[in-house]
């Protein structure tokens, strides 16, 4: 009785605390192109989060589940426990926490369907996660009806308006988030609305500010996290490592940490340690992000048995968020693409527009048009997903060599300039291949 | 704390969330997952004693992720089929590696395990992917045929999530409180709880206390899986289990959305019924406690006046803890209910020193006889004399109740009586051990003098009672308040609180005032009766007042330092 009560009373004092550092937690950044992952910002349903001392994502679930255990028909505490799932899936890369998330969400509504907004924000922030982002935006504005003052479903609506291409509305949403409540959720989603329209100086600034007001270690490291990849994004290797180093003091088990400084060293040339660092963060979260990026740095260094090894695994993420009801995104057309598996690239990323019209889809389907050689729908292609003017290396990578194919020499030449200008380590396979197709077009008459 | 913002309820929001259940069912997976997550690697260690070896059944199960992850260093030729010599040689190596990463200390030396039999094999997943068990045996010599600490750790692959769970058993080697289970309650990793509010268990390592055997069997310690380790404390009987029924239809109560009216009085009706079980339950004092009303003065007043101290007591405690609680994250609860436990033991401790003290003085069998109502009078000036006195007095106008033992005898009860007016377990444990005709009728005549005497100092023990039964807020009233708090419930979980300590009240009261009719029917039944005092009941009733005096203090001592243990 007792351990139950003081589970109970850590639970009363960090519910909404607590799923605020949840909502921090899992916006794990992969590369821009591709945005954050949906960060579910709870913060707004109490609008003054209190911060529990050392509060994780496992004690909120721990915290919640005891709690239910306890209070079987609270809906709220349901409906937290399934954004708490959501986090733990994004976080760890472990898809069926999914069908848990729905489970625990649905059995919220079983117990309230007439005002339950946050059930909604679950359900939203889960439409999201599974890449549903047509269904996320119904299920945040279903959930703004109920109540028009949470934080928290306008970060779930700005999440799914975003990835559906709707830069405008999603700015709004942001905007309204941080009005109602300027915590790291809000301002990490700001920051990142700046960062796609290719205004850097004004991302890390929103997130230097998240970053002060960071209330946990966890808060902090997820900030420099993010500081980091903007210096990475924008070539400063040696100051993304800092930064990283900086997140991995604060938080030693950033799995997200851990992968920004593999990815700085391994663009800084320290190779081995790279290697190392990339082999405990797929044994930690096998992201299949973070597999790729380390497959591709084991190829680039010919170990193409290990790499082929990462790319099985790979395999079987993706067939894992499958069958737990998770569709595809631009990174799985991406390495279609690079593996010669054009067809496949291609109707992957035909659906995945249709489904996500967000830059980073269009991108991906631009380079599989480029690889099946309809270069002008892949150059119209690559214009959309330029078109906000986010600075991607990688964008402007595959623009280049689009422009190539269809002979417009200075545009691939400008692209080419540009892409390595921006980070001359973007990737390491895909940067050396623009270094050298840019030295033979200034070699060439 | 999740505050609640009401939004208008919007016509729909029915068919809506209809909408979404079937989103949600045609969005559930067909391929079961995984119970413990696709990346998990899971482990599994089966300890068996026995006098002059440790054996170790350690299983792995890896889920789809690592297997796929491992898969191309089992197919070492690349052909992609595991052949089983490939298996064969996976498996010995990475049960090597398993027993390289894992600790047997025997009174903290190290001992090293041997592999005894490896076996590695794939079985079926999610999604058409596979799912792999490591199978390792693994033994080590050691001499257990003496008392011996062991301890026993497991960090291969830490690095991964996942579940941990360690089983320990013995044969002719006695465990000594153990604190694993003896078998696995996975059966051995192939069944997971699959509950929706289940956490992974994880347990990584084990101290574990081994000596030869005195009994037959091993003494297993139960764990419970599941998180609900807390009601497990209470479980352990048909009323426990209802208790435990109550507390569940309470909670959701109070965790319902609509607060009707309705709803609303069930809540504290059942508030108070959960008190009054609460107050039942071993283990408070309690006991001593409604012993310690009925035997004092044997009045319903002093009944009813510990019931309302406890009342009190009880609800002030939780409404000031539950409010020092939310307000401070320092605070830790579990501690200061400990230190409050250990106060309230004490402070039994001491009323049943100062009862104890009490009965030495009053010594009726080393003075009281010899000096008649000279070595009574001596006590003058103690907390007790006022009733003393007059119970004394009363006792001698019944002088002539020799027709059942004589004036000696009679001289030898009375004193006897006069102690029990001292000790609370005293009428108590003679109403049910030694009925004596004798007793009972002095106790009856002694009862109305005693009330009207009651001397104040009396009365601060009966609330000293009180506030020491009253003084640990349950977790159980503590929880409600939390919880009501939580769902921005303030005022209703103070009203459920108040409720539950009338509950507890109640069957104080109840207990007391039952008690008290109890001993007046005996003493009915029994007044005019013939029955015969032997000597053995006369020297029991003499012995009892310390007896009695003496337990109400170890029963006090033993409260506190259970609690003090607990810090």
């Amino acid at each position: 009785m007792i351990k139950r009560s003081i589970t109970i009373l850590a639970l009363g004092l960090g519910v909404g605390a607590a799923l605020f550092i949840a909502a921090n937690l899992g916006a794990t950044r992969h590369d821009s192109a591709d945005g954050p992952a949906p960060v579910v910002g709870a913060s707004g349903i109490s609008g003054q989060p209190r911060i529990p001392a050392g509060g994780s994502l496992d004690d909120l679930i721990a915290s919640l589940q005891a709690r239910l255990n306890a209070v079987p028909e609270d809906y709220d505490s349901w409906a937290s426990l399934g954004l708490a799932y959501v986090q733990q899936a994004k976080v760890t890369v472990d898809s069926t926490y999914y069908p848990r998330a729905d489970g625990a969400l649905a059995r919220s509504l079983e117990i309230n369907d007439t005002d339950n907004f946050l059930a909604y924000a679950g359900l939203s922030a889960l439409a999201s996660a599974r890449h549903e982002f047509s269904e996320a935006r119904r299920l945040a504005d279903r959930g703004l009806e109920i109540n028009s003052f949470s934080a928290i479903l306008y970060g779930a609506l700005s999440d799914a308006e975003l990835q559906l291409g709707n830069y405008d509305e999603a700015l709004a949403a942001v905007q309204r988030m941080v009005d109602l409540s300027p915590d790291m959720a809000s301002l990490s989603r700001a920051s990142y609305t700046w960062e796609l329209r290719g205004n850097v100086d004004e991302a890390r600034r929103l997130m230097r500010r998240a970053l002060a007001d960071a209330p946990t270690a966890a808060d902090r490291a997820f900030a420099l996290v993010h500081l980091g990849g903007l210096s990475f994004d924008e070539g400063d290797a040696n100051a993304a490592l800092g930064l990283y180093l900086e997140a991995l003091d604060a938080s030693p088990t950033d799995v997200s940490a851990l992968a920004g400084k593999a990815k700085s060293e391994a663009a800084l040339g320290q190779i081995e340690t790279a290697l190392d660092d990339y082999a405990t963060v797929v044994t930690r979260a096998p992201e299949p992000g973070y597999i790729v990026e380390y497959a591709r740095l084991l190829e680039s260094v010919g170990r193409t048995d290990d790499a082929v090894n990462q790319y099985s695994a790979f395999d079987a993420t993706q067939r894992l968020f499958e069958a737990n009801g998770v569709e595809a995104d631009a990174t799985a057309t991406l390495v279609e693409v690079d593996r010669g598996n054009i067809d496949v690239a291609l109707t992957a990323a035909e659906r995945g527009v249709a489904n996500r019209p967000f830059i980073a889809m269009h991108d991906a389907y631009a380079w599989a048009l480029h690889a099946a050689g309809r270069d002008h729908d892949a150059l119209a292609s690559i214009d959309r997903a330029m078109a906000l003017g986010t600075r991607n290396a990688s964008f402007h990578y595959h623009a280049g060599m689009i422009s190539l194919s269809l002979g417009d020499i200075d545009r691939a030449q400008r692209e080419l300039i540009t892409a390595l200008d921006i980070n001359p380590a973007f990737d390491p396979l895909s940067a050396d291949v623009a270094s050298r197709t840019l030295a033979s077009l200034e070699a060439a008459p | 704390m999740t505050s609640r913002g009401i939004g208008a309820v919007r016509a729909g929001a029915g068919f809506v969330a209809a909408s979404v259940m079937g989103f949600l069912l045609l969005g559930a997976p067909v391929v079961r997952a995984h119970p413990l997550g696709n990346f998990s690697v899971n482990h599994s260690h089966n300890l068996l004693l026995t006098p002059d070896r440790i054996v170790d059944r350690a299983v792995v199960d890896f889920a789809e992720i690592p297997t796929t992850q491992a898969s191309r260093t089992v197919d070492s030729d690349g052909n992609g089929e595991a052949s089983a010599v490939e298996l064969e040689r996976f498996g010995r190596a990475t049960c090597e590696s398993v027993r390289d990463q894992t600790t047997l200390l025997v009174d903290a030396a190290s001992v090293p395990f041997s592999i005894v039999s490896a076996s590695f094999t794939y079985e079926p997943g999610q999604a058409g992917l596979r799912t792999s068990r490591l199978e390792c045996d693994l033994e080590a010599a050691v001499d257990l045929s003496a008392p011996r600490t062991l301890s026993f750790g497991d960090s291969f692959e830490s690095d991964r999530v996942g579940w941990h769970e360690i089983n320990a058993v013995g044969i002719d080697v006695d465990l000594i409180e153990s604190p694993v289970p003896q078998v696995s309650s996975t059966e051995t990793l192939r069944v997971y709880p699959t509950d929706l509010l289940a956490s992974p268990l994880d347990v990584r390592e084990v101290e574990l206390s081994v000596r030869p055997p005195t009994g037959a069997v091993s003494i297993p310690a139960q764990v419970d899986a599941s998180s609900d380790s807390g009601r497990s404390l209470m479980s352990g009987g048909p009323f426990a289990d209802v208790v435990d029924r109550i507390t569940g239809e309470f909670d959701g109560l109070v965790g319902r959305r609509d607060l009707t009216l309705g709803v609303g009085l069930l809540a504290v009706s059942l508030a108070m019924i959960l008190g009054a079980s609460h107050a039942l339950l071993p283990g408070h004092g309690k006991t001593v406690m409604a012993a310690y009303i009925a035997g004092r003065q044997g009045s319903g007043r002093d009944a009813i006046i510990v019931g309302a101290t406890v009342t009190a007591t009880h609800t002030g405690g939780v409404l000031l803890l539950g409010l020092a609680l939310t307000l401070s994250t320092a605070l830790a609860g579990e501690v200061v209910l400990a230190w409050l436990g250990a106060a309230s033991g004490l402070l039994i401790a001491a009323l049943g020193a100062s009862l104890l003290l009490g009965a030495v003085r009053h010594r009726p069998m080393a003075h009281g006889h010899r000096h008649g109502r000279g070595g009574h009078s001596h006590g003058h000036g103690h907390s007790h004399d006022h009733s003393h006195d007059q119970g004394h007095g009363h006792d001698h106008t019944h002088d002539d109740f020799g027709a059942l033992g004589g004036h000696r005898r009679l001289e030898h009860v009375v004193p006897d009586s006069n102690r029990m007016q001292l000790s609370a377990v005293a009428v108590i444990d003679r109403v049910a051990l030694v009925p004596t005709p004798e007793v009972l009728e002095v106790l009856r005549h002694v009862e109305e003098p005693v009330r009207s005497t009651q001397a104040p100092v009396s009365k601060r023990g009966l609330i000293g009672m009180g506030i020491a039964g009253g003084l640990v807020p349950s977790p159980s009233a503590l929880i409600v308040l939390l919880s009501a708090i939580a769902l921005g419930r303030t005022a209703f979980g103070v009203l459920l609180v108040i409720g539950y300590g009338l509950g507890m009240a109640a069957t104080l009261t109840l207990a007391g005032l039952f008690l008290v009719r109890l001993r007046d029917r005996y003493q009915r039944r029994h007044a005019a009766g013939d029955a015969r005092v032997g000597a053995l009941a006369r020297r029991w009733t003499a012995v009892i007042p310390y007896s009695t005096a003496a337990l109400v203090m170890v029963v006090g001592i033993g409260l506190a330092l259970r609690s003090v243990v607990s810090l």
